[in-house]
């Protein structure tokens, strides 16, 4: 009995050791590593719409394309290659929608233009870069000759 | 007829035979009806019941061996119940040297079959006695919610009214003011610290503080403010008389949520008292700076404009319902001047060195045109009187105004702060027999007592005893709060050390810059762990992001950080000593669990052909520079790179770049995604910005730039 009793004491000893080691090795983890997580709440699937791509061109582009999207934002002077004129016509006619979005998703350098406009694909996403492409026609009042 | 001796004798014997039966039977009786018997025996009956549903309930389940131990147990103690014997409950609390006999008639106090019961057999609410923490073995009921521990009637018990038990019953949340005995949850906690299990607590003590009740009372271990209303002493500067005066008398008419209380004076008394105040100060010529954009309506526009992009609205609203940090603005004309309007944006603290109100760093320009909007804010045309030089109402003035207690809130003149309302230490145990309860038809408790006193000050006021407590309008619940606290300040010395916990440790970094992001009201323009306004960026993982040596040194003086196009609003100067900078760097740093004040970037040499490469990341494959300056020259969309070193931590910077979204949801920076090569390169460039001399910097961009032209000149001629 006695022997069945130390025996047990042992065993019992030796869980609490891999106990505290568990918890030595989870508290070893540096927190400050441990990035900030803005929460992930569970984001609503957008549509695409005229109204979406105004308010992402406004946000997003007018800092160099311009509010009145004629390329003459409050960056447009600091930049060596001027930014792409939306309200004409002539230019805007000869892209189509899916080069409009190409340039949009991968930036300039994809389109061989300028590496000054950036890759806004991850940012945005595919419905508010299709909503953007809208909201260009609207400002070029043209079409493309093809569409996508 | 005459008695015998015998007669006489047996006559003895037969009457007290009787009376020592009449005493038993008395006896008897006595003790069969006993209050808490009968409670036993209704409790019995319930329980009865509830074990019969319970094992309906258990029969019902599909066969286990789980349910026959069920309904084993449920049988067992049916039987009990049947030959229950009523039985005094006490719990000898050793700790605490008490009897604890409650449980005799509470006695589903501990079982949660009984959450549906009433009174007095329900179970408690919430999980305090069920968790470990406040085990009812060891506290029973007394030290949460006193009373008379042994006694054995309802009255008895609860220490009430017809008994006036020194310490009756707390029940309900007012038990939440036991909870200081144990945890110190006093003056050195931030306001709005929540303290989820004493939310009526928390709430009184957060209304306290901000009723500024300690401008005329004193309380152990608080401090009194540098008074919470303006400076009085220029009002002639600031208002007309006539506002002083409908002020006086009603203040919610004008700011509903003002923390100016109605001290129902009689219009004399506040006549007096607004001749007293103006006559301290004159008014202020009209000046043609202030007035400079008055009534142009593109000045307006601006200014209105302005009132947003300043982050204004971040402490102020302007839709009359006065729910922001400092007042509303809806009527701001109707109170003042535009020279005023125009001296208080320059420089708040020169009119009163104590405002919350931070300096907006607003040029002059800006400021006249937010001083013709502002002007334009009222809905009353404003009246222009002289204020009185009757010397007599003057001097009647002043001594009303010292009486009244105006100075437990103003500073005026060469009055000195505070007043001489009765110290509430001790408040939350005063004997009965001290108050005066005046005529009032009241219960004859401290806690009547007081819930009436912080609702309607006046009521018990006699001829031999008038109070000047003016009336704070607190609703019926405001005033429960506020009584739980009150009911908090009393002394408990037979608390033994080992029960004593500190919720919130006073004087640390935490609770220290939790007050100061409190006073200062930082939540109103930026998030902080996801509750506040959008005005500034969020500071949630502040400390992670930012060297604390550039915080407090920014905190002190802030300059502009992301250009004017992307962000209209800039930090105002709070004025905030090292002392303070410091306490909301380490703030910072301790919410992000990153060490403080240390921090020192590891520094990194590069290869030649890695800065080589780490150039061309820069300037071509992501053009950093179209968004960014160095030094004042280049992008303006994100912020200046060439001191970013000194602001920003390498580590962070890394982060940010892989993926800017996480960290700031709609921001203008696009995620490259970047390969694990370039983000380590291209971070080590920019960490060792602010040590490449300009001449050198200017010199590696012109030959990007060289490049970039040459390219797009080929490519033009492609086409």
């Amino acid at each position: 009995m006695k022997r069945n009793q130390s025996k047990i004491t042992v065993l019992f000893a030796a869980f609490c050791l891999s106990l505290m080691l568990c918890s030595f090795a989870s508290s070893s983890e540096n927190p400050a590593v441990a990035a900030p997580e803005t929460t992930e709440e569970a984001k609503p699937k957008l549509t695409v719409s005229l109204e979406l791509g105004e308010v992402t061109y406004k946000h997003y582009c007018t800092p160099c394309h311009g509010m009145k999207g004629n390329g003459n934002g409050f960056n447009a002077g600091s930049l060596l290659v001027k930014p792409a004129n939306h309200t004409d016509a002539k230019f805007m006619s000869a892209r189509n929608d899916a080069k409009l979005f190409d340039t949009i998703n991968l930036g300039g350098v994809e389109v061989a233009k300028s590496t000054l406009m950036p890759p806004w694909g991850v940012n945005l996403g595919d419905e508010k870069i299709k909503s953007v492409v809208l909201y260009l026609r609207e400002l070029c009042q043209c079409k493309a000759a093809k569409n996508w | 007829m005459k008695l015998s001796f015998k007669d006489t004798k047996l006559l003895l014997i037969c009457s007290a035979a009787l009376l020592v039966l009449t005493v038993l039977m008395f006896l008897f009786e006595f003790e069969t009806t006993r209050p808490w018997k009968g409670i036993q025996r209704d409790f019995v009956e319930i329980d009865k019941q509830v074990t019969e549903e319970a094992l309906a309930k258990t029969q019902a389940l599909p066969d286990s061996a789980a349910k026959t131990e069920e309904i084993k147990r449920l049988t067992k103690h049916s039987n009990e119940l049947d030959s229950y014997m009523p039985t005094i409950r006490q719990t000898w609390l050793t700790h605490f040297d008490t009897a604890d006999r409650c449980t005799t008639c509470h006695l589903g106090i501990e079982a949660p079959q009984f959450a549906n019961a009433e009174q007095p057999f329900t179970t408690h609410p919430g999980d305090h006695i069920a968790s470990d923490r406040h085990s009812i073995d060891t506290f029973g009921c007394v030290i949460c919610h006193e009373g008379q521990p042994v006694g054995l009637t309802v009255d008895e018990a609860h220490g009430h009214i017809h008994h006036n038990w020194m310490t009756p019953l707390l029940a309900g949340k007012r038990a939440e003011s036991s909870c200081e005995a144990c945890h110190a949850m006093g003056s050195d906690i931030a306001k709005d610290a929540i303290l989820p299990d004493a939310p009526s607590f928390t709430a009184g003590r957060t209304l306290y503080l901000e009723t500024n009740c300690l401008g005329c009372h004193v309380a152990k271990g608080y401090e009194r403010d540098a008074g919470i209303g303006p400076t009085l002493t220029k009002l002639s500067t600031k208002a007309d008389p006539s506002w002083t005066l409908s002020w006086i008398k009603k203040p919610t008419d004008f700011l509903a949520k003002t923390a100016m209380p109605d001290f129902e004076l009689e219009d004399e008394k506040i006549t007096a008292i607004t001749a007293y105040l103006h006559s301290l100060s004159k008014i202020e010529s009209s000046s043609s700076k202030a007035r400079k954009n008055i009534g142009n309506s593109d000045a307006i526009e601006r200014g209105k404009a302005s009132l947003t992009d300043l982050g204004c609205l971040g402490c102020h609203t302007e839709d009359g319902k006065d729910t922001g940090f400092g007042p509303d603005l809806k009527r701001v004309a109707e109170k003042t001047t535009p020279e005023w309007l125009l001296a208080w944006i320059e420089d708040p603290k020169k009119y009163w060195p104590a405002t919350n109100m931070p300096d907006l760093r607003v040029p002059e320009g800006e400021a006249q045109d937010l001083v013709a909007y502002l002007s334009t804010l009222k809905s009353n045309e404003v009246s222009v009187t002289e204020p009185s030089m009757d010397k007599e109402l003057i001097e009647k003035g002043m001594l009303l105004t010292k009486d009244t207690g105006c100075t437990g809130c103003h500073s005026i003149a060469d009055f000195g702060l505070g007043y001489n309302a009765p110290a509430h230490d001790g408040i939350g145990q005063k004997r009965v027999d001290e108050l005066v309860f005046a005529d009032t038809k009241i219960h004859h408790t401290l806690a009547d007592w007081l819930q009436l006193k912080v609702r309607s000050p006046r009521s018990f006021n006699t001829e031999d005893m008038p109070t000047l407590m003016p009336n704070f309008g607190l609703s019926e619940e405001e005033a429960e709060d506020m009584l739980t606290f009150l009911l908090s300040i009393r002394d408990r010395e037979n608390i033994p050390a080992e029960f004593v916990k500190v919720l919130e440790t006073p004087g640390t970094a935490k609770t220290m810059g939790e007050i100061l992001i409190q006073e200062n009201n930082c939540t109103g323009c930026h998030k902080i762990k996801g509750e506040g306004g959008t005005v500034g960026p969020d500071l949630s993982f502040q400390g992670q992001r930012i060297n604390p040596k550039w915080m407090t040194d920014f905190l002190m003086a802030p300059t502009k950080i992301r250009p004017e196009g992307i962000e209209p609003t800039r930090m105002p100067t709070f004025n905030f000593t090292e002392e303070e900078a410091s306490t909301l760097s380490a703030y910072f740093a301790d919410q992000s669990k990153v060490s403080y004040p240390y921090y020192k970037p590891a520094k990194k040499e590069f290869a030649a052909a890695d800065r080589e490469k780490a150039w061309k990341i820069y300037f071509q494959t992501f053009s950093c520079q179209a968004c960014h300056a160095w030094n004042g020259e280049g992008g303006i969309v994100g912020p200046d790179q060439s001191d970013l070193a000194k602001r920003l931590r390498a580590d962070w910077v890394k982060k940010y770049l892989a993926d800017p979204q996480k960290f700031i949801a709609d921001v203008q920076m696009p995620n490259f995604e970047m390969y694990p090569d370039e983000l380590e390169i291209l971070t080590d460039l920019i960490m060792s910005f602010n040590e490449i001399p300009a001449p050198v910097w200017e010199q590696i961009k012109k030959r990007w730039d060289d490049e970039e032209l040459a390219k797009q000149a080929a490519a033009m001629s492609a086409q």
